[in-house]
């Protein structure tokens, strides 16, 4: 139950990471429109927030948050090629 | 991703198995890690790409590799049968088209941007001005 938690949520941010890297792509050769601009921002704190949640939960999603205070935990997770039990 | 589709695909599989799947060679060589090759057991090298220092030549270069990349997608979920590898196969096919699309019109706009004013071919070299 608690894994089905876990990859549900990982689903929400992969797929806000994905609609973001995609207007990304973009907004590249369309920087100035503002819809899709506000758009960008809006979904960028909506991953922002899931993000912090996932993390507080089950570690970090990136290296950069991977130093806890005693223990290093990068190495704990699952890597992304391995299957989630 | 198709390396990771490899991984999970013959993760536990017997040596046997493989052999008589047309993994044999490959097993031989590389075990079941992840080694970047083409389908023919040739190995990936830098010298299948070509950078020129020439926006028009660059773009129309990676244009042409989304359109590489989808065409042995296709033919990749041609051969598979497994609907999880298809899906996959499938996504990655349609990024390659986002990706054509974006290169397209960023190629656009490097077109218009040379078309203004007095600018001449000689002049696309990224080391003279493309202000």
């Amino acid at each position: 139950m608690m894994m089905e938690d876990r990859k549900s949520l990982l689903k929400e941010i992969m797929a806000l990471d994905f609609k973001l890297y995609d207007l990304a792509l973009y907004l590249d050769t369309h920087p100035f429109d503002e819809d899709v601009l506000d758009m960008y921002q809006e979904l960028t704190e909506e991953v922002e927030e899931k993000k912090e949640k996932y993390e507080k939960m089950y570690g970090p999603l990136t290296i950069n948050n991977a130093a806890g205070e005693c223990e290093w935990k990068w190495i704990e997770n699952p890597w992304p090629w391995e299957r989630m039990v | 991703m198709v390396g990771a589709l490899v991984h999970q695909l013959t993760k536990g599989v017997s040596p046997e198995v493989l052999k008589r799947e047309g993994l044999g060679e490959y097993y031989t060589d590389h075990g079941v890690s992840v080694y970047p090759q083409s389908a023919a057991g040739v190995p990936f090298t830098a010298a299948y790409l070509q950078v020129k220092g020439d926006p028009i030549t660059d773009l129309t270069e990676d244009l042409a590799a989304e359109q590489k990349a989808r065409s042995t997608y296709e033919y990749l979920i041609d051969l598979a049968d497994d609907p999880d590898v298809i899906d996959v196969l499938r996504f990655l096919r349609q990024r390659e088209i986002v990706h054509f699309q974006r290169f397209g019109e960023a190629l656009r706009t490097v077109q218009d941007k040379l078309a203004q004013r007095t600018f001449y071919m000689n002049n696309v070299n990224m080391n003279n001005n493309m202000q």
